[in-house]
């Protein structure tokens, strides 16, 4: 087995394929158990390696970098009319008072963590989790940092559940809606999405999840990394596992799983760059998403409006022009009044 | 471990609005000095170690490091991200380490240093290290043994392989930030564990 491979399965950046290739290999024979244990051996270990470097004074460096800025912008007030409003001393003083706070802060953790493993625990002291829920109304979007790094792009419309601390085994979040994640590696800690009767279980790093709940289908794209993607209380290997480019799709009526390669992730994505995509979307779709997006009304004039397949790449950012393009491609008028617009067939 | 409690920022933003970027760029674009503050301390340690790894130089690290915070916020205005805020400050490090490198070009120094560094960590252990990682002898012993082996590892993959285990980068940000193609990182990976497990098998079987 190339050792290529085999970190690339470590590091959980291999395909499903190659995961499920290095299974079988493992299967062949209890001398490659052994080598994989070894590997993974020196791979976790190898995590430890931070607590060997010395420890960084960045509380001294920042306190030099802000006595440059000070200086650079002292210089610039002399030579320059006023442009930037000067700081007043107690605001000043406020951001030396915040800096050694976070140094505190940083030393009360760095204790706590090594010292934690000095002092004796008692045993089972999981407390009950308190949970914080953040969402997005129709016509927002916005982007939530978790306190592992991990970092939560909603759209609107979309909640998002979380304990007010992980458990000390386990990340696990509930979402209504659609969200993109970059979740912070830690293989220790697996990430864990808990989403209309699914679960995503994640293993590597940025994927979308759209699950709404006027919506039949729980959707799983992965960007980058290896996904598990399965029904709730089921186990990996009863799931299905995403790579790169790949699509999960879940359907909560025939309670089925199914993946596939899609051509492209825009449609899946775009809506955290501020537009939407649609590729052959029916219009019923397309109003779901433009009621989100916009927080308006959309209505058909005639009801078959909403059987018509879309492909766009709506960009602007006029909501004038989105209608427009809209009519256009499909050979309908709008009339769009206050937070309400109309389709109507072209005669 | 219940110590890290959530803390939580939530920026909205309207869809008429710009797209979605880091909150924190953004903050920091509009002169937010917190925002700036809390960038610096998030990285700080990491980029240092980084630093360290290219100029072996505790002074050189420092340097390049604030230069690196500096220049974000001289330029905040027209401060503009094309790949994600960590591959920024990662590459932005290499390249002000190797400009800084270039105007000292002090071999001399840098011998000495390596040696020192070396020292430390050997020193390091005689003082109880192993009481501090918490582990069974022979695991301590192993994590000491892996990092003496990564810094036998050519420079190259010594980068890679920190990168990946200290800074959690994945593959293709490693190949962003040190300009190798993915390949070439996946290749540098597998020849360290290779290279690691090799050496480590070799000494278990000479004990």
């Amino acid at each position: 087995m190339q050792a290529e491979l085999l970190a690339r399965y470590l590091s959980k950046d291999c395909t499903a394929q190659e995961y499920l290739e290095v299974e079988r290999w493992l299967r062949l024979s209890e001398d490659n158990v052994e080598t994989l244990k070894m590997y993974e051996k020196i791979w976790k270990r190898s995590l430890d390696l931070t607590m060997l470097d010395g420890i960084t004074d960045s509380n001294l460096d920042w306190s030099v970098l802000q006595s440059r800025i000070e200086a650079e912008e002292l210089n610039s007030e002399t030579t320059k009319p006023k442009l930037i409003q000067t700081r007043s001393r107690t605001a000043y003083d406020n951001i030396s008072y915040f800096s050694r706070i976070a140094a505190i802060l940083t030393l009360v953790l760095l204790v706590g963590y090594y010292g934690s493993q000095f002092f004796e625990q008692p045993e089972n002291v999981e407390i009950e989790p308190v949970l914080k829920e953040i969402s997005m109304k129709k016509g927002q979007r916005g982007s939530v940092t978790l306190s592992d790094g991990t970092l939560v792009s909603l759209n609107s419309e979309s909640t998002i559940t979380l304990p007010n601390t992980f458990k000390s085994d386990v990340r696990e979040v509930y979402l209504e809606g659609e969200a993109f994640f970059e979740v912070a590696r830690n293989e220790d800690k697996p990430f864990l999405i808990y989403v209309n009767g699914t679960v995503v279980e994640v293993l590597g790093t940025s994927f979308a999840v759209r699950a709404f709940p006027d919506d039949e289908m729980v959707r799983t794209t992965v960007v980058e990394g290896l996904v598990s993607f399965r029904e709730e209380n089921e186990r990996i290997e009863e799931g299905v596992l995403l790579s790169a480019g790949d699509l999960g799709e879940f359907n909560t009526k025939k309670n089925r799983i199914s993946k596939e390669k899609v051509k492209s992730l825009a449609p899946y994505l775009s809506w955290k760059e501020g537009y939407l995509t649609f590729e052959k979307a029916t219009m019923y779709e397309v109003k779901k998403q433009l009621e989100r997006k916009y927080d308006i009304q959309v209505l058909f004039a005639e009801k078959d409006i909403e059987l018509l397949e879309l492909t766009a790449e709506l960009k602007s950012r006029s909501l004038r022009n989105v209608l427009e393009t809209i009519s256009l491609s499909l050979n309908l008028s709008f009339n769009l009044d206050q937070e309400v617009v109309e389709f109507k067939k072209l005669p | 471990m219940a110590l890290d409690s959530q803390e939580i920022q939530v920026q909205a933003l309207n869809a008429k609005d710009v797209p979605l970027d880091s909150s924190l760029v953004a903050a920091i674009k509009g002169g937010d000095q917190a925002a700036f503050e809390q960038l610096f301390f998030d990285y700080h340690p990491a980029l240092i170690r980084f630093a360290n790894s290219i100029t072996r130089s505790r002074e050189l690290s420092r340097d390049t490091v604030q230069d690196v915070f500096l220049k974000i916020w001289r330029n905040r205005e027209h401060w503009s991200i094309h790949t994600s805020l960590k591959v920024y400050l990662y590459q932005s490090v290499r390249n002000q380490a190797l400009n800084l490198l270039e105007k000292q070009k002090n071999r001399y120094k840098l011998k000495e240093s390596l040696q020192v560094d070396y020292a430390m960590h050997i020193s390091a252990w005689e003082d109880g290290f192993q009481k501090k990682l918490d582990l069974p002898e022979d695991d301590a012993r192993l994590v000491m043994n892996i990092w003496m082996m990564v810094e036998k590892m050519p420079t190259r993959r010594k980068m890679v392989f920190e990168l990946h285990r200290k800074d959690g980068l994945s593959y293709k940000e490693i190949a962003k930030v040190l300009d190798l193609s993915v390949k070439t990182v996946e290749n540098h990976m597998g020849q360290a564990i290779k290279f690691l497990r090799d050496q480590l098998t070799q000494e278990k079987n000479s004990r």
